[in-house]
């Protein structure tokens, strides 16, 4: 019936229109009446997926990418591959109204397009795009009192978490997100700009590559003892490492003994799975790094004998 | 020759020891070792954070308080001394495979060594969440491990001896195989993961401790025996392995411990870090045309000169970009690139 | 004692994507007995065997059945150095894989005579330069290998050979693999000539593989004929090589074959 095919054109025309080139800087709300209502949502993105579950709208996900597993709902919904491996077959089988992929996925975006289905394409920011991008899409999908209910939530922790550090020295920190297991090689640390260095700075710290304007470096030893920092943060949210092998790794560290961080035992590694996702969790994961700044956290490596002795050899 | 009933020297001219060709090749020897201890010496005073020569060597400082030396002894001294490990190791494994393949294009690469030696790493890093005995290093070791010995097995399949040709295919399945295993794990693995991954390929001679050294140390030490045993072996080899033979040389026992000895250093070399390429095949060339083709003089040459220079390009490597350090494999393959050029234009 | 060869036979292995083929023995119950001081050629066709046997008779392959002696000791048995001090051997050609002197190959040649960390000593050098002077390479001998012309390599590796062999009484064979089948006709003759001088000055017995009919017969004391991997004569060249013998040799016709000059 031909009047179907023009409203099913005229819909996927407004949906394409409007979902493509949402950036997470576009702030304004849509007039809601030009949006088709969204019920069958696939998104790539494990941040985006916790974002749409927090807004309430976890009954509409119909598809998830390899990496998701958080809420635990996750696990019951479809895969359709991640990052470098999108299965565009799959995501078409689930019929979906919307399509959540990164921006930088251009095949995908490309084969989507040719297939008239609507994007919401997701750019990796800093921490205030969070807030922002959760608003957008809640905007796209018709949640905006719930995206706006989220994003204050948010924000709330997140002044908490800086009042409890307020006052209080910024420690030298480095933040590592990298390393390979049970050795100091191939550290990678973040830079001065980036979502990890935002959420540095929000747990009240100083990052102390922050003078580096790229979002991550690799730190060689040399750079580590030229920097000393007092505190080392690790980010592990992946590992599913007992205490006792956290405890080893942390000890990996007196490999640089002369590091303050080092001396003063402030080695901290963390591996709560929210640390790494710029979603919804945030304020937790940036609270825990708070809390092990402050030196109330779980971990703690035994402090290192002081270092008066005749060297390294 | 006299004949039978007169076994007297017959007169020479009277030429003095010097005129051996080995004696006179000496003194370039004796001068890349000279630049090797030199390269040593002056890298830790070169790095992107300036240091003091006074503080670093001053006893009044506690140690724990004194960075300058603490960048001298724990980042760079280490760094410089594994760079001279790993750069005269991989120097005179191309020269001991260019040898036993009778080639002068082979590298310590060709027969499979560094995909094995990167397949037990990526493995680890991508899966490796239990595996803390000795982490990726050991991983690295023992892939190399791996994949001599199924080169080794291919090439003797169907011959009671060893030929280079076989072993020689051998070695490119084997990369290819080991190849496409990398990529697979590349593929099931996550961001991060493949990132860095991608990074221990381009080399990394970080070693910020003693520790690695003095691990691949005893493997590179057995490996340098033989290579003194095998330099004139391989000599005769270059005539063929039948000329060799008619001249009693154990062909096939010198191409065996050729092909393992070379084999496992390179291991080694690459297990502390990583595949660095190209060292290899330039340092060899080099130092051939600097002292000829002596493998008694080729290859000590080539150790020392392969030591100095990847100690002079990971010095580059760590201060052209300061405070952010490109992998060292790029600065080797940026060199390599022109000088195969140049090679390729030299040789119209 | 001279070097002899009883009922050897010999065949390569079967090639790799036919394991079941039976492959025609390269050298077939083949005996010989060859004298100190004889300079013998080994002619045939190509295909004949020769090569084989050449290298059955040097000690660089193992028969299959049958033995080598020389001076009544197996040669299979012999250790390696000491069988190379008595038997050297000329490859047809020399591929270098890197580029030598001229003087660093014939030093070469001395390999068995030094121990494994041994360096070359004056001794050496002496037995190096000599051979090169029997062969008329001395003024060559620093430049490089691969600059030489054909005939001037051939030469420098059969000086390599003679510092090879030991001075003194035991016997000395050296073995020659188609001396000339890669050169010009000019350095054929010298080839020819440089033989046929070391075969009369330096009292070595020289034991040569030839497909050129006019070479053996020039230059051989004797001359064994070898076809399909069987010995068809063995004899002085004036007795063996008959227009017949030749016929059958070469398979061609009684009245196409040449006459032979003594």
């Amino acid at each position: 019936m031909r009047w179907v095919r023009g409203l099913v054109g005229l819909a996927a025309i407004g949906a394409t229109t409007s979902g493509l080139g949402v950036l997470a800087a576009a702030p304004a709300a849509r007039p809601l009446q030009l949006q088709p209502p969204v019920r069958r949502i696939v998104s790539l993105v494990p941040a985006v997926t916790e974002m749409l579950f927090a807004m309430d709208a976890g009954n509409e996900v119909v598809g998830v990418s390899s990496f998701d597993h958080y809420p635990p709902a996750v696990e019951t919904r479809a895969r359709v591959g991640a990052l470098v491996d999108p299965d565009f077959e799959r995501i078409i089988s689930l019929r979906p109204d919307l399509v959540i992929v990164y921006a930088t996925q251009g095949d995908l975006i490309a084969r989507l397009d040719r297939a008239h289905l609507p994007i919401f394409k997701y750019q990796h920011a800093g921490l205030a795009d969070v807030m922002t991008t959760m608003r957008t899409l809640g905007a796209r999908i018709g949640r905006a009192s719930e995206a706006d209910r989220e994003t204050t939530r948010i924000e709330r922790e997140l002044d908490a978490v800086r009042a409890s550090t307020a006052g209080r020295p910024r420690p030298r920190t480095a933040l590592v997100f990298g390393r390979e297991a049970g050795a100091l090689r191939g550290i990678f640390v973040s830079g001065g700009v980036g979502f990890l260095n935002d959420m540095l700075v929000a747990a009240g710290g100083a990052n102390v590559f922050g003078d580096v304007s790229q979002q991550s470096l690799q730190a060689s030893a040399e750079l580590l003892i030229a920097r000393a920092p007092e505190v080392i943060l690790e980010l592990r949210p992946d590992e599913k490492w007992s205490d006792d092998r956290l405890r080893q790794e942390t000890a990996v560290w007196k490999a640089l003994p002369t590091l303050p961080a080092v001396r003063s035992g402030r080695v901290y590694i963390l591996a709560e799975d929210e640390l790494l996702v710029p979603g919804p969790r945030v304020a937790e994961a940036v609270r825990l790094m708070a809390d092990a700044i402050k030196g109330t956290g779980l971990f703690s490596a035994t402090p290192a004998e002081h270092g008066t002795g005749p060297g390294p050899f | 020759m006299t004949g039978a009933g007169s076994p007297s020297l017959p007169l020479h001219r009277g030429l003095p020891p010097g005129a051996l060709p080995l004696r006179r090749g000496l003194p370039l020897v004796a001068l890349c070792f000279v630049a090797m201890i030199v390269a040593v010496g002056a890298a830790p005073f070169i790095g992107s954070t300036p240091i003091r020569l006074a503080h670093v060597f001053s006893r009044s400082m506690p140690f724990a308080d004194n960075v300058d030396a603490q960048i001298f002894f724990i980042a760079r001294l280490p760094r410089a001394l594994a760079a001279a490990l790993v750069g005269g190791t991989l120097a005179a494994a191309g020269v001991i495979f260019q040898g036993l393949l009778r080639n002068p294009l082979a590298t310590p690469y060709t027969l499979g060594v560094s995909a094995g030696a990167s397949l037990g790493a990526m493995v680890v890093m991508t899966f490796g969440a239990a595996w803390s005995v000795g982490g990726v290093a050991s991983a690295s070791l023992a892939g190399a491990g791996l994949a001599v010995l199924v080169v080794y097995w291919l090439a003797r399949a169907r011959h009671s001896g060893l030929s280079t040709t076989v072993l020689l295919l051998a070695g490119v399945t084997l990369n290819a195989f080991f190849s496409a295993l990398i990529l697979f794990v590349q593929y099931l693995s996550d961001f991060a993961q493949t990132y860095r991954a991608i990074r221990w390929l381009m080399g990394d001679l970080d070693v910020a401790s003693f520790a690695p050294i003095l691990a691949a140390l005893p493997l590179v030490l057995a490996a340098f025996v033989v290579f003194a045993w095998l330099a004139r072996p391989l000599n005769l080899i270059s005539l063929g392995a039948d000329a060799a033979a008619s001249r009693g040389v154990d062909v096939e026992r010198a191409q065996r411990l050729a092909f393992f000895s070379a084999s496992l250093a390179t291991g080694a070399a690459v297990s502390v870090g990583g595949p660095i390429g190209f060292v290899g095949i330039i340092v060899p060339h080099l130092v051939r045309r600097l002292v000829g083709s002596d493998h008694r003089l080729v290859l000590p040459a080539s150790t020392f000169f392969g030591a100095a220079f990847l100690i002079a390009c990971d010095a580059v490597a760590r201060t052209i970009l300061a405070p952010l350090e490109l992998p060292v494999g790029i600065i080797t393959a940026l060199i390599g690139g022109p000088f195969f050029l140049w090679l390729l234009i030299r040789r119209r | 004692m001279p070097l002899s060869a009883a009922r050897l036979s010999f065949g390569y292995p079967p090639a790799a994507l036919r394991p079941r083929d039976a492959s025609p023995l390269a050298v077939n119950d083949v005996s010989l007995a060859i004298d100190h001081g004889a300079l013998v050629g080994i002619l045939g066709p190509n295909g004949s065997g020769k090569t084989t046997l050449l290298k059955l008779l040097a000690g660089i392959l193992t028969p299959r059945a049958g033995t080598v002696t020389l001076d009544g000791r197996d040669v299979s048995t012999m250790p390696t150095r000491a069988r190379a001090r008595r038997i050297a051997v000329v490859p047809q050609e020399t591929h270098l894989a890197f580029d030598y002197s001229v003087l660093e190959i014939a030093l070469m040649g001395r390999y068995p005579h030094l121990g494994p960390f041994e360096v070359e000593g004056p001794r050496d050098l002496a037995a190096a330069e000599t051979g090169l002077e029997a062969t008329g390479t001395g003024r060559l001998a620093s430049r490089m290998f691969q600059n030489l012309s054909g005939g001037e390599k051939q030469r420098v590796i059969i000086a390599s050979a003679l510092a090879q062999l030991d001075d003194g009484e035991a016997s000395r064979v050296l073995f020659l693999d188609e001396p000339t089948a890669s050169l010009d006709l000019k350095y054929q003759l010298e080839v020819a000539a440089l033989v046929r001088r070391l075969h009369d000055e330096q009292h070595v017995t020289i034991v040569l593989s030839t497909h050129d009919l006019r070479f053996a017969a020039s230059v051989c004391t004797e001359v064994v004929l070898l076809s399909a991997g069987r010995v068809l004569a063995h004899g002085m060249p004036r007795d063996v090589l008959t227009p017949a013998a030749i016929a059958e040799l070469y398979e061609i016709d009684v009245s196409a074959a040449p006459l032979v000059i003594t």
